[in-house]
């Protein structure tokens, strides 16, 4: 959050070169968050299966 | 093992010396090689359709009209069947390793034999539509839509075909008694993959 | 334990109907992880002198511009596209990533955890074919008709997608085909990594038993396999586009030529903590034993490993910043870059709290790890610049970015190296190397490369673009003053290269005519060395694998008569 605030607000992206399509601009950040957070969970889900597992044959 | 590595040093600030240990025993597998190699595989196939999807909603997104005009719509009910077929094999694939690890090997056969081919049944019809849609005139090259459409769904189209030919030869190597229960349950996994992540693509490419 | 004996029981180490392997069997097809290890690095370093030669052509064009290069003659515009593109990806993707991940991964992952082999050594055998392969189809890209790929190691469309654009319709068909290829090779290797260091691990090894070289590999193989995925699918696709013709990148059919930035830097992002980790990993191991002192958090240093892989799946588009994308993700693209600096930094502190209150032994391994801290500390902090996007959009393809890249990439591909390199070679080929001649290249190659990038911080801060071919075509960026600093930087470069052939001679000298090593010179507590130098076939004896007793880095225990205390002892 303090990191947010330190930010200028004029200089969060280039102000020229923004996407111009606010439609493809939401599309590329729902993508964004989509392909950030499927390895992670699919990693954690892995992860956790092999946990439990792990503890089973303990 | 967690008893006798009660006194590990890596947690202890300083170790008494004169204890002797007793020698720790042979480790037991969480996951068999095969099994944990192939989730891993997996995982990067994730990532490869979740990519193809991500590049194919952000197109679609920015189209001013999708299909695009003058191209053919694709067999969004001839495909619900299909997807139907492709469920049912993985249902059956999934019968058959519960078969061979409940029942015996033998009893996987024909589970086994049914699951593969409902797979070469998707694939197929899968084939037909392709024929008839690039008799309508739906070309990689023509059109963005059609292009993402014979990449995606031909990718999968492919990775159906691989997995149907690894449980071809693991069927055999069934009939021969030389097929593991680790070996199969690493490739019944691929077959998972392939048959769960088709709705998704189903319901994101046609529908 | 011994998986190796049921997928590949021929080729057991049995007392029994055991055969001499042949010069082919055990050269150019082995089995032997350590073989394959030594396969990658030998690949590695050929890959080095090429992508070394191509920055030092380029570089000689840029500082003294349109000079006949001594070896390489006069550098065409093309030419010149052609040789900073195989620079990146030479050095990127066939030196960093096989030398750090996949030659030190496949010698020690056996090794330190005390296996005879990888699970599945024809995979293992098979990951090196294919990378070969890959190096050999980009060594063809290099002589096709039209030349090298000339659209930097990115490869953004449409440059790269159009034949007419790029000038070079089968060199970057090649090129992508050779990435692909390479990728297929890590994947395979990965995924031998990831099940050895799982299931092979000694009796007695739990997970915080594991040296941290091992941790490090793995998370990397882990990162690497989940990030590679996407950017599969857009070579894919951009195969397609310029072989095909296609339009998936194409703007003039109504796609998005920035869709190709975000599948590659998807990647590309995760890629640098990819080669990163493995080096922190040597570092780890090589300061706590030159040190003689327990590593400081070993728990936090995985934890922070861990965040940062974790936390390099958020940060990819702070290179999209000037090239299109929604404001409220610039935001949020700079939160987790500046964010993912705070685990580094710590991994960076515990490594220096190590050093604190150690005994420390100035050798050439210890020289090198902590030239790592230094250096990467530089390329860390000016990556904070770059990370803000309101910096960016300034600094954005200017030679600080060069310069910044360069000093996170040079000490892990070549400081990790040189480091893990001169540390392990003992085990590698049972010879010691020329402690002398390890310092004399040290102080040849860290003087010189701070030499070579101090330099580009200032001349990409007064606005020297990174992909211009002859600054003599823009006067406003090419005063006498920049041109100097490029002369520096060039001729320091030159310094550089002419002190590797101190390394090559050391390294090829010592592994033939070095003094004999035994198998702990440096009184270390991992298994590695606690099996003979060099390591015979199946690494330990059969009939007496280790055990694991404790963590891998008690060192100066009080009480003890040795200051070590190997990980296979019972007391």
């Amino acid at each position: 959050m303090i990191v947010w605030l330190l930010i200028a607000a004029d200089a969060l992206a280039c102000a020229t070169c923004q996407d111009p399509d606010p439609r493809r601009s939401a599309i590329y950040l729902d993508m964004t968050v989509f392909m950030s957070l499927t390895p992670l969970i699919a990693f954690a889900g892995g992860g956790l299966w092999i946990w439990q597992r792990t503890r089973a044959i303990r | 093992m967690g008893a006798t590595m009660s006194g590990s040093g890596s947690r202890r600030e300083s170790p008494d010396l004169r204890v002797v240990h007793p020698p720790p025993q042979a480790r037991r597998k969480a996951v068999p090689n095969e099994v944990l190699g192939m989730m891993m595989f997996i995982l990067t196939e994730l990532m490869l359709f979740s990519g193809f999807i991500s590049a194919f909603t952000i197109s679609k997104a920015q189209a001013p009209a999708w299909p695009p005009p003058g191209q053919p719509r694709l067999p969004v009910e001839a495909t619900a069947i299909n997807t139907a077929i492709l469920l049912a094999s993985g249902a059956m694939l999934w019968y058959a390793g519960r078969r061979f690890d409940k029942v015996g090997p033998a009893a996987a056969r024909v589970p086994l034999a049914t699951a593969v081919a409902l797979g070469l049944g998707f694939v197929t019809f899968q084939g037909v539509e392709w024929a008839r849609l690039l008799g309508e005139g739906l070309t990689m090259v023509g059109s963005t839509y059609g292009a993402f459409f014979f990449l995606i769904i031909g990718f999968h189209g492919l990775h159906v075909m691989a997995g149907a030919t690894a449980l071809i030869w693991q069927g055999t190597s069934l009939w021969r008694e030389k097929l593991t229960s680790d070996g199969f349950w690493a490739g019944r996994l691929f077959w998972y993959f392939v048959v769960l992540v088709w709705p998704a693509l189903y319901w994101k490419v046609y529908l | 334990m011994s998986e190796a004996h049921q997928i590949d029981g021929h080729h057991g180490h049995d007392a029994h109907g055991h055969h001499e392997p042949t010069f082919l069997e055990k050269y150019i097809f082995p089995l032997d992880h350590k073989y394959i290890g030594m396969q990658y690095m030998l690949t590695g370093m050929v890959m080095a002198l090429f992508g070394g030669f191509f920055a030092y052509s380029f570089r000689m064009q840029l500082a003294f511009p349109g000079i006949s290069v001594p070896g390489f003659g006069i550098v065409s515009p093309t030419e010149y596209n052609a040789l900073v593109t195989n620079h990146g990806s030479v050095m990127i993707f066939w030196v960093a990533m096989p030398v750090l991940i996949a030659a030190f991964g496949n010698f020690l992952i056996p090794l330190m955890i005390g296996a005879d082999d990888m699970v599945f050594p024809k995979l293992n055998r098979l990951s090196y074919q294919v990378f070969l392969l890959s190096c050999i189809v980009l060594g063809i890209s290099w002589i096709v008709p039209g030349g090298g790929f000339g659209g930097a190691w990115t490869s953004y469309p449409p440059l790269s997608a159009n034949g007419d654009y790029s000038m070079t319709p089968l060199g970057s068909s090649l090129w992508l085909t050779a990435v692909a290829l390479e990728f297929a090779a890590f994947l395979i290797g990965g995924i031998n990594f990831i099940t050895t260091a799982m299931n092979s691990r000694a009796p007695g090894m739990k997970a915080k038993d594991v040296p941290m070289t091992v941790w490090m590999i793995c998370i990397a193989s882990i990162m690497f396999m989940a990030s590679v995925g996407p950017l599969i699918a857009g070579a894919i696709m951009l195969l397609f586009d310029q072989q095909l013709g296609t339009g998936f990148f194409d703007w003039k059919r109504g796609s998005d030529p920035v869709l190709w930035q975000h599948l590659f830097w998807f990647f590309g992002h995760p890629e640098v903590y990819v080669v990163l980790l493995p080096a922190t990993g040597f570092v780890a191991e090589i300061i706590t034993v030159f040190a003689r002192k327990k590593l400081f958090g070993y728990q936090t240093i995985l934890y922070t490993a861990i965040g940062t892989g974790a936390l390099s799946f958020f940060v990819w588009a702070h290179h999209q910043f000037v090239a299109g994308i929604d404001p409220r993700m610039a935001n949020i693209f700079t939160i987790t870059t500046v964010l993912i600096s705070i685990p580094i930094a710590e991994m960076m502190f515990l490594y220096i709290a190590t050093l604190y209150g150690g005994s420390i032994r100035f050798q050439t391994p210890m020289l090198w790890a902590l030239g790592f801290i230094f250096e990467f500390l530089i390329g860390g902090v000016t990556g904070i610049f770059l990370g803000a996007s309101g910096a960016d959009i300034y600094f954005h393809d200017t030679y600080f970015v060069v310069a910044h890249f360069h000093y996170t990439f040079f000490p892990i591909a070549f400081i990790g190296t040189f480091a893990a390199a001169t540390y392990w070679f003992p085990k590698m080929f049972g010879r010691m190397m020329n402690e002398t001649l390890g310092r004399i290249h040290f102080w040849g190659t860290i003087i010189p490369v701070n030499f070579i990038f101090i330099p580009l911080f200032i001349t990409g801060a007064a606005g020297q673009h990174r992909r211009i071919y002859n600054y003599n075509h823009f006067p406003d960026v090419s005063t006498p003053d920049l041109q100097t600093l490029n002369i520096v930087a060039t001729v320091s470069l030159v310094i550089l290269l002419c002190f590797q052939t101190v390394f090559l001679f050391n390294f090829f000298w010592s592994m033939w005519r070095g003094p004999k090593a035994p198998a702990n010179p440096w009184k270390a507590n991992t298994l590695e060395w606690q099996a003979p130098s060099p390591p015979p076939h199946g690494n330990f004896p059969p009939d007496n694998m280790p055990v694991v007793y404790r963590g891998p880095y008690e060192y100066s225990v009080p009480g003890r008569e040795d200051d070590y205390w190997p990980q296979n002892q019972p007391n």
